[in-house]
């Protein structure tokens, strides 16, 4: 697929691109050939209804799922065949925090510096920097996972992704969760991390975060790309004019004028 | 719209237990009949204990007089041990779903008692009470009013074991509780055996049945809630017969009260369940001669281990259960000492017991394997750091448990030492057993992934990822190779100690210096090659890994 990789006139290859990218799980089509390409340094909003394929696609971009047809190379590397060397180099936040709940956040993050091989001394400083971003309190971290609430798993998670300090994050719903104080402190880290040529690839449904940070976007639906490109590409691909805000293309792409008929026989809520 | 009245919406909170009874256990059909089939054995079981209590009390009319406290009695016990043991209100539904529905928490724990009679599991305390009105005849009003009774027995059982279980549960974390569970459960294994192996020794011998009837109840039972119902069945009518019929009365109204209320604290979020704060691993300091990966799984899975109440329970009930009734096994009814191939077989069984860790570990707090599989550490590295985590462990506990065993079987010999100068040699072949277990694990545990704890295995078999009865007896059947390989090198080890029959010593004693640690090299390159094929396993086959564990990522 070397051959077949776009390049831009600048010499600069894409970190993300698939061609034909396909996932069935028996009968069912999760992703259908799904061509992409996402380059250096670029806040990527890939979005979609619930069951539209996001997760499955990002899963498979970090080797997690095998696809059934079709190719990705993710920073050069293909990410079935070169699994570990792709992992040193990408952070990965999914959407349900994968944590092992009876570690503490702080043994949790020591684990994942070790087995990234950080050396320890500065592993436990940046896992104690990201605590102090995620604003965790020291007697929070003494206790275990399990007894997190939803939004402090999802900031050890977030705080996981980012610890090796990686050039590539996939981030599956990041903010699910998170209260509004340490969404900002994390947009923030976010945003400089892209000032400073980190990719990030974002699946979320928080559209007014998308339209803010995204470079550019993707809405897929039923797993088929249905428009690509910087926000006014994207107004000009679904037809709505150039006022259509990020939320009125996703509705109209996404189904929403079905909302009407499903709203008939609702009068008891007036 | 009017509001349904509480009994209607008793009523549908009933409803709900039914559907969820069988929707939990019907992903697949063969669960279904599996589940079918044990339930129809309980109620075999229940059925036959009903007629034995029936034709014992036919027999012999008066054998009621004991027969009755001692059923009544046993029977409330059993039911608030066996609740606490097995954590019970857990299965019922997750109260915590419905507290923001227009639900009372006096309807909730009243459904929850009436639900009790649904269980199969009832049928069982019920059964004896049951023989015992059948064989005492009566007339119909007479045989009604006894059933009344009987249900009236279950249902402050019931109650009391609900009451208690939601006190607990105010007081201390989950956690806590579970470990509770698991000392009264290895307790309640014991005694139950124990109880069993009198009963067999005494009265299973058919001339000798009617002995049962002839037991007096302990002095305690006349003073257990339950006494006033059996002063009713008697119709007993004196002061202090009254003065227990109005006890059991209030006092199924205390615990009615305070379950109530105690649920009513959880749901309104009055008590937190108290959180459980762990000391940091040791600040992890390096460990000599691990590789920082290697070091890292190893610190994780040991960690794993100890923290997840399940797995602590199994590490006891194991030995509990596995273990301990070979030890009784082994002697004979009429106290004869057992023979040397008791202790021989200990090292087999304490590896059986515990080859749950070597076989499934990775399906420990699998929620935080896609983490360690998106991580870029050698899968070698990894999976070498649980086998020593889990083998060190096993070897660590089994070497003190086997000691404790032998000591009890000098014990139930009158000769209390009699067996521990086996114990080097059966530490020694501890120490093989495992590590050829370590290996097979790897393997195992890599290709074929079961999640070790309850939660995590409902939740695969919900999802249609749960493996079948065939297929799980035709992975059991794994262990018989494993075994005879364990068996054949641990004999290799200590074959200058062994005396073998018909050829006798083969070996002076002193060549175990050279057989010993052959053997220990022999078990380790098992370990070794296992550890090999289980990393490349794991390397090729990730996806299929994770959704055998955690299939509700997908």
């Amino acid at each position: 697929m070397d051959e077949a990789q776009p390049v831009l006139a600048s010499g600069v290859q894409p970190v993300v691109v698939t061609r034909g990218l396909t996932r069935s799980f028996g009968d069912k089509v999760a992703v259908s050939a799904l061509d992409l390409a996402v380059m250096p340094g670029e806040f990527f909003g890939f979005l979609g209804p619930n069951g539209a394929g996001k997760s499955t696609t990002i899963r498979m971009l970090c080797g997690l799922l095998r696809p059934s047809a079709g190719e990705a190379r993710v920073l050069g590397l293909d990410p079935v065949a070169d699994t570990l060397e792709l992992r040193r180099r990408i952070g990965v936040l999914p959407e349900e925090p994968a944590l092992y709940e009876r570690l503490t956040a702080m043994e949790m993050l020591a684990l994942v510096a070790d087995l990234h091989g950080i050396e320890r001394h500065e592993g436990r400083r940046r896992a104690s920097a990201l605590l102090d971003l995620m604003e965790l309190s020291s007697d929070e971290r003494g206790r275990i996972l399990l007894d997190y609430s939803m939004g402090m798993r999802k900031k050890v998670s977030l705080a996981a992704a980012l610890l090796h300090g990686p050039r590539l994050l996939f981030l599956d719903e990041p903010f699910n969760g998170i209260d509004a104080v340490t969404v900002r402190a994390i947009r923030g880290v976010l945003t400089d991390a892209v000032a400073r040529g980190v990719t990030i690839f974002f699946s979320s449904h928080v559209l007014e975060l998308v339209e803010r940070l995204c470079t550019r976007v993707a809405i897929i639906t039923s797993g088929r790309m249905q428009v690509c490109g910087t926000l006014p590409e994207v107004r000009e691909q679904s037809g709505l004019g150039a006022a259509a805000s990020l939320e009125d293309i996703f509705v109209h792409l996404a189904g929403g004028g079905r909302a009407g008929e499903a709203a008939q026989g609702l009068e008891f809520l007036q | 719209m009017n509001p349904p009245g509480a009994l209607t919406r008793a009523g549908l909170l009933l409803r709900l237990r039914l559907k969820l009874m069988f929707r939990a256990k019907s992903a697949k059909p063969a669960s279904f009949v599996f589940t079918m089939l044990v339930n129809m054995t309980v109620l075999g079981v229940a059925a036959l204990m009903a007629a034995g209590m029936a034709f014992l009390t036919l027999k012999e009319p008066s054998a009621a007089e004991n027969l009755l406290p001692n059923s009544f009695g046993s029977i409330f016990i059993a039911q608030i041990l066996m609740s606490l043991v097995g954590l019970s209100t857990s299965e019922f539904f997750d109260v915590g779903r419905i507290m923001h529905l227009p639900v009372a928490a006096a309807e909730v724990f009243g459904s929850m008692v009436l639900s009790g009679f649904i269980s199969v599991v009832t049928a069982l305390y019920m059964a004896t009470p049951l023989g015992i009105a059948c064989g005492c005849g009566g007339g119909v009003l007479v045989i009604v009013a006894r059933v009344l009774l009987i249900l009236a027995l279950v249902a402050v059982g019931h109650m009391t074991a609900l009451a208690l279980h939601f006190l607990l549960a105010t007081a201390m974390t989950r956690r806590r509780m579970r470990d509770l569970a698991m000392v009264l459960g290895s307790l309640l294994g014991v005694a139950f055996y124990v109880a069993f192996r009198v009963l067999d020794a005494r009265y299973f011998d058919a001339n000798r049945s009617h002995e049962l009837a002839l037991v007096p109840p302990p002095a305690f039972y006349a003073w257990l809630p339950t006494s006033g119902l059996v002063d009713l069945w008697n119709g007993d009518f004196s002061a202090l017969a009254l003065l227990r019929i109005c006890f059991t009365f209030v006092f199924a109204g205390v615990m009615t009260f305070i379950g109530a209320s105690r649920l009513q604290r959880l749901l309104s979020g009055e008590v937190q369940p108290a959180q459980q704060s762990v000391q940091d691993l040791r600040e992890a300091r390096a460990i000599p001669f691990l590789a920082q990966e290697t070091a890292a799984s190893f610190r994780l899975h040991l960690a794993l281990m100890w923290r997840d109440p399940q797995l602590r329970m199994q590490w006891f009930q194991g030995i509990v259960f596995v273990c301990l009734p070979w030890v009784f096994l082994a002697i004979k009814d009429d106290g004869d000492e057992p023979g040397l191939w008791a202790a021989a077989m200990l090292p087999a069984l304490l590896v059986l017991a515990h080859a749950g860790f070597h076989h499934s570990f990775f399906g420990a707090d699998s929620r935080g394997l896609t983490q360690l599989v998106l991580t870029p550490a050698r899968r070698t590295r990894l999976v070498f750091g649980r086998m020593l985590a889990v083998t060190a462990t096993c070897v660590a506990v089994d070497i003190v448990a086997s000691a404790l065993l032998l000591l009890g079987m000098g014990l139930l010999a009158s000769d209390l030492l009699r067996w521990l100068p086996h114990w080097p040699l059966v530490a020694a072949a501890v120490v093989i057993f495992h590590l050829v277990a370590s290996g097979v694990g790897a393997m195992y545990s890599t290709r074929w992934p079961v999640p070790l704890t309850a939660g995590d295995r409902r939740a695969a078999t919900r999802s249609g990822q749960g493996q079948g009865c065939a297929t799980q007896f035709l992975k059991l059947l794994l262990f018989l190779p494993e075994f005879a390989l364990s068996a054949i090198i641990a004999a290799v080890g200590l074959l200058p100690v062994l005396d073998l029959p018909l050829v006798g010593k083969l070996l002076p004693t002193p060549a175990m210096v050279i057989t010993y640690p052959l053997a220990l090299l022999l078990a380790a390159g098992v370990a070794f090659a296992g550890c090999q094929i289980g990393a490349r396993t794991l390397a090729t086959r990730e996806e299929e890994f994770l959704q055998a564990l955690r299939p509700a990522a997908e």
